[in-house]
């Protein structure tokens, strides 16, 4: 062991892994004893001053908004999320069917056009079979509809 | 010379985990002042550590369910504040500083006087502040587990526990900070 404690060895006293020459030399020597006392006292001090602040203030400053409560406050904004989906949810039907009505202005209008209104009559006229028994014509063979004069055999 | 240990929370709940998250506000009245006191030794901003320390909780109890119980409570808690302490820090490092140098001289004035003269209370007030000015000019890693070892009594196993240190790692950054202090405090004298 040198005359006093080196840095190192000074660092290790203060955290707690000083070997046994080192404690050894601290009992002997008074002025490495008195300089590692002093700097053991600072930081007391500063640990003591920072845990009296913070127990002064909980003290004075309880916790009124603890995370669950937070927590709570965001559970009603989940909750309000899922009101406002819900009447988007609703409304939106509500566009839907309006769009509707819109759909069948269309198909007025195209009624009204007189070059529309031929094409539909052509279409109608040139039918085999009247309109609603177009889907039962699919039911019966190709091979046995035969086209002669007066309709189907 | 060691500082006494007197964080003996790991063993009580330590055999079942999930008996402490059952009743969090319990919970965070338990842990609140450790967490808060490390965080405002770290950030020198009361307001500042108590929104971090609602951050902490809040972190916690949405993260509860990945507790594997590996570690106590109390230094999962702690590391969850490292971390939002080291996002801070990083994000937001100028204003941070520069709200750190503007709040210490303010808070540093409320530190309790506990009935000590006038005088006494003046030395101790200027130990204090040097010991404060000393740590900011740590690196992040050494201003942790010096303020963990120093003003939280963890020790070494709790310390690296918190901040995913090896052992050694931690002694390291503790000798180099307890160097860096003595250094900047002698420099003062």
């Amino acid at each position: 062991m040198s005359d006093h404690l080196s840095e190192d060895q000074f660092a290790k006293c203060i955290v707690g892994r000083s070997t046994r020459a080192e404690l050894q030399h601290i009992r002997e020597c008074p002025e490495c004893s008195v300089e590692l006392e002093r700097f053991d006292k600072t930081l007391s001090l500063f640990r003591t001053a920072v845990r009296d602040r913070i127990d002064d203030r909980v003290a004075l400053h309880p916790p009124d908004e603890t995370p669950l409560r937070r927590r709570e406050a965001g559970i009603s904004t989940l909750r309000w999320a899922w009101v406002t989906a819900a009447i988007v949810a609703l409304v939106i039907p509500l566009f839907m069917s309006e769009k509707k009505p819109q759909k069948v202005d269309e198909q007025l209008s195209t009624e009204t056009n007189p070059v529309a209104i031929m094409d539909r009559v052509n279409l109608h006229l040139s039918r085999t079979v009247p309109a609603p028994m177009e889907p039962m014509m699919s039911l019966i063979p190709s091979d046995e509809l035969i086209s002669t004069p007066g309709g189907v055999r | 010379m060691k500082p006494s240990t007197t964080s003996g929370f790991i063993a009580l709940n330590m055999g079942n985990p999930a008996l402490e998250f059952e009743d969090f506000d319990r919970l965070v009245q338990q842990y609140r002042t450790r967490v808060l006191r490390f965080l405002f030794a770290f950030v020198g901003d009361m307001d500042l550590a108590e929104t971090l320390t609602q951050d902490c909780f809040l972190n916690a109890y949405k993260s509860r369910g990945s507790f594997r119980g590996d570690c106590s409570v109390h230094t999962w808690l702690m590391r969850i504040a490292i971390n939002l302490v080291r996002n801070h820090t990083r994000s937001r490092r100028f204003q941070f500083w520069r709200k750190a140098r503007r709040v210490d001289s303010n808070e540093i004035h409320d530190w309790p006087d506990r009935g000590i003269s006038p005088e006494d209370r003046t030395v101790v007030h200027e130990q204090v502040q040097e010991v404060w000015e000393a740590a900011k000019t740590l690196s992040e890693k050494q201003r942790t587990v010096f303020l963990l070892r120093f003003v939280e009594d963890l020790d070494i196993a709790e310390i690296a526990q918190s901040t995913r240190l090896t052992e050694n790692a931690v002694n390291v950054h503790l000798f180099r900070a307890v160097r860096g202090i003595r250094k900047r405090l002698g420099k003062q004298k």
